[in-house]
């Protein structure tokens, strides 16, 4: 290409023009009210217009000069009671005020920024009647993850840009209440970025160019040290209505962190009036995954079992490892509410072939050391914290944060919580309800259900039994690695004094050869040491040997 | 807006330009010493001019309004240092031009200039007034941001007098005015900013010249 040739492309391009908004008459008016106070040269000796006012005023007034600076000074006492509110911003838009019309506002848009670079992370609309809320996710290549959460009728609608699939399921438990980041954020306290806060304190500041700036303090209910986060708020006085804010989270010991999420707030009259309008393309393949109603019965139930399962226990797993028959691990898991103590050992058998351990082995193996400690978590609803010790090469003692109640994976883990052991998640993909002419199902209540993950489908077939509380009898996950299915199947129960069932034995077989297997044993209201969940211990535990 | 009040600097003047200024600017540039109005009347005039060359060199609608008024601030400011040794739009220009470099400065990251106008002409915030057909647009669009991709890679002292010169329309005798160059240096640059500009397409193998369909029934340019 010659520079001739490249100038004769220039040419040719066509250069877009942009299409003037509200900016245009906004800047003019900004720029107009601004001309007053700037110094013109070579008029009036290039003073301000405010100085020119003062300068006539006192060469016209000169002889009487003291006894007018001090009627002003007078005035200026008199006026100042009334006078310091207005200039405080008090006389400005209050805060219920702004509630208030928040909640009349039938549309409110976000642009949620990174605090850092600035740049867009998310758009999102919030409607207020019906209650509706979309987000799109901004990421490389358009369009994005696109979220919309139709309230009414208790449905949400994902889009995965990668697989170019819309799956619209019943809302999932963290989706049920209303997501509008700023009524989550301003009215709520129950922002994503501060779950579980609700607003403890509004201190308004002072206002300026028609914007007054609110700091909204949040708070944990119901405790003095929770955990406390700040939204600033800026408000449009002539609108009532935030135009900006930041999220800031605050340490127990009130230090301020900087802004973890900013938001761009406007109010437009509308806004997508479906999934599409958001950006999702119309070719997009349709997932319905909405279950059928029983489907949905069994599954509500199901979960519901999940949760009846006692709050306070004690628990021992064993798991063998068919692969590494000298490896056994043993998991103590005390359990009290929201509170939880995970202990995890592991034991070198140098036998040929050793035999599963009974559980009185097992804590034997603990007791006299036999066992070695290697992992420990202590868990609860006040302390979203996780403390980890290693022994060993690694051996150290790890403590990791997590922002929510149940970000600790350990949690929901189907090989050492019995809840979970019992109960795994079901996904909230497409389920069906199955049937089969094995006798060995018979009596046995299977769902179905399809996953896609890269555009592989996975079969997941679940058979609960009715007769033992719907325990996930048996689970085949098709195929789950290299091709091959996963077999997870109780062969015995066991029933705690107070009714509930739980699964004692279950066998796990990866393409039809054994895998590993879990021996469970629960004990119920059991008296654990009081300082179970305290966290020091762990730590004392971590730094005393580390065996 | 205190912000922008406070940050007012005056741009450098011009080393060179033949005093081309009309009697009717100078008398309207006097009176905004005096009258807000006759301010208004400036700003009417320029803020299209402004705020298009801010976007064809940014390739965002709300950064290019931020730097307009940015741009005319300063302008407000500085008024009582403006001289009438160049017309009040190359002025402007130049306020714009140093707004624009100081963003630059400040922002490393670039994003897609491809991705930014299909979103902006969707949205409605960006025109291309001969697109009629959605393939002619979508052409119109490839062309258009393969030019300011490559126009944003160069060094912005041969960057800013191409993109006047060629995106602008502007005189070589303006672009020295606005970047306080001498003309002799203002051809240099641009002669040597289209050699680098021709190496850079030719490695990227970029596609500036309109699809061959469209061509043929375009016959040509339309600005």
């Amino acid at each position: 290409m010659t520079a001739h040739e490249l100038e004769t492309i220039f040419s040719q391009v066509e250069v877009p023009n942009v299409v003037e908004g509200e900016h245009r008459q906004a800047l003019k008016e900004r720029l107009l009210a601004a001309h007053a106070d700037i110094p013109v040269e070579g008029v009036h000796g290039g003073a301000t217009p405010k100085s020119r006012v003062l300068r006539a005023f006192n060469s016209f007034f000169s002889a009487q000069r003291r006894a007018v600076a001090a009627a002003i000074v007078f005035a200026f006492i008199l006026g100042g009671f009334v006078t310091w509110d207005l200039l405080n911003g008090r006389a400005s838009v209050a805060w219920a005020a702004v509630e208030e019309t928040l909640q009349a506002t039938p549309w409110v848009h976000t642009i949620n920024k990174d605090p850092v670079k600035g740049t867009a992370i998310s758009e999102c609309w919030y409607q207020s009647d019906p209650p509706g809320f979309f987000m799109s996710l901004k990421v490389k290549g358009s369009p994005g993850y696109v979220f919309y959460a139709d309230y009414a009728l208790k449905e949400e609608w994902v889009y995965q840009p990668a697989e170019n699939i819309v799956t619209i399921h019943t809302l999932r438990p963290e989706n049920e209440k209303p997501r509008g980041d700023l009524y989550l954020q301003l009215i709520n306290g129950n922002a994503t970025a501060f779950p579980g806060l609700a607003i403890r304190s509004v201190q308004r500041g002072k206002s300026k160019d028609g914007i007054t700036p609110f700091d909204v303090l949040l708070q944990e209910p119901d405790k003095a040290d929770g955990r406390k986060g700040l939204m600033r708020v800026w408000v449009d006085d002539s609108l009532k209505l935030p135009v900006r804010a930041e999220a800031y989270d605050i340490s127990q010991d009130g230090k301020q962190s900087g802004p973890m999420s900013v938001c761009e707030i406007d109010y437009p009259q509308s806004g997508p009036a479906d999934i599409y309008a958001a950006g999702v393309p119309r070719d997009a393949k349709i997932m319905d995954a909405r279950p059928a109603k029983d489907v949905a019965r069994i599954l509500a139930e199901y979960d519901k079992l999940r949760e009846t399962f006692p709050k306070k226990y004690k628990a021992t797993v064993i798991i063998n490892h068919s692969e590494q028959k000298n490896l056994q691990e043993i998991w103590i898991v005390s359990r009290d509410g929201p509170n939880y103590h995970l202990d995890c050992y592991t034991q070198d058998v140098k036998r040929a072939h050793p035999e599963p351990l009974t559980f009185d082995e097992a804590r034997t193996a603990i007791e006299t050391g036999t066992a070695e400690l290697a992992a420990g978590y202590i868990w609860g609803k006040d302390r979203h914290v996780s403390e980890l010790y290693r022994a060993g090469k690694n051996a150290g003692h790890i403590i990791m944060k997590f922002r929510e109640p149940d970000g600790c994976p350990e949690l929901n883990s189907e090989s050492h919580i019995p809840e979970y052991i019992g109960w795994p998640s079901v996904s909230q993909m497409p389920a069906k309800r199955i049937a089969s002419d094995d006798l060995q199902l018979a009596g046995l209540v299977g769902i179905q259900v399809n996953q896609v993950n890269l555009g592989v489908v996975r079969k997941d077939q679940f058979w609960f039994n009715p007769q033992r509380d719907s325990i996930a009898d048996r689970r085949v996950l098709d195929p789950y690695l290299d091709g091959k299915p996963w077999l997870r199947t109780v062969t015995e129960y066991a029933q705690l004094p107070s009714g509930h069932w739980y699964p004692r034995h279950i066998q796990n077989n990866l393409g039809g050869k054994p895998w590993w297997d879990i021996w469970l044993e629960v004990a119920e209201n059991p008296a654990l040491p009081p300082d179970t969940f305290n966290a020091a211990s762990l730590r004392r535990k971590a730094d005393s040997g580390m065996r | 807006m205190d912000a922008e009040a406070s940050s007012c600097t005056s741009p450098e003047a011009p080393t060179s330009f033949p005093a081309d200024v009309t009697s009717s600017e100078r008398e309207l540039v006097e009176r905004t010493r005096k009258e807000p109005e006759a301010f208004g009347l400036l700003y009417e005039e320029h803020y299209h001019t402004i705020l298009n060359f801010l976007y064809r060199n940014t390739a965002d609608v709300n950064l290019a309004e931020e730097l307009t008024s940015r741009t005319f601030f300063k302008a407000l400011c500085a008024l009582p240092k403006y001289v009438h040794r160049q017309p009040f739009r190359l002025w402007l220009y130049a306020i714009a031009t140093n707004e624009m470099r100081m963003y630059w400065r400040a922002e490393k990251t670039r994003h897609s200039v491809l991705t930014a106008l299909q979103r902006d002409v969707k949205a409605g915030r960006v025109l291309f007034h001969s697109s009629e057909a959605q393939a002619d647009l979508e052409d119109r669009m490839r062309r258009y941001s393969s030019l300011v991709e490559l126009l944003g890679a160069l060094p912005e002292k041969y960057r800013i007098p191409l993109s006047l010169k060629y995106i602008e329309s502007l005189r070589l005798e303006e672009i020295a005015s606005i970047t306080g160059k001498r003309l002799g240096t203002v051809k240099s640059l641009v002669h040597r900013g289209l050699k680098l500009l021709r190496r850079s397409a030719n490695q990227k193998n970029a596609t500036l010249a309109p699809s061959p369909h469209l061509s043929m029934v375009e016959g040509g340019t339309q600005r």
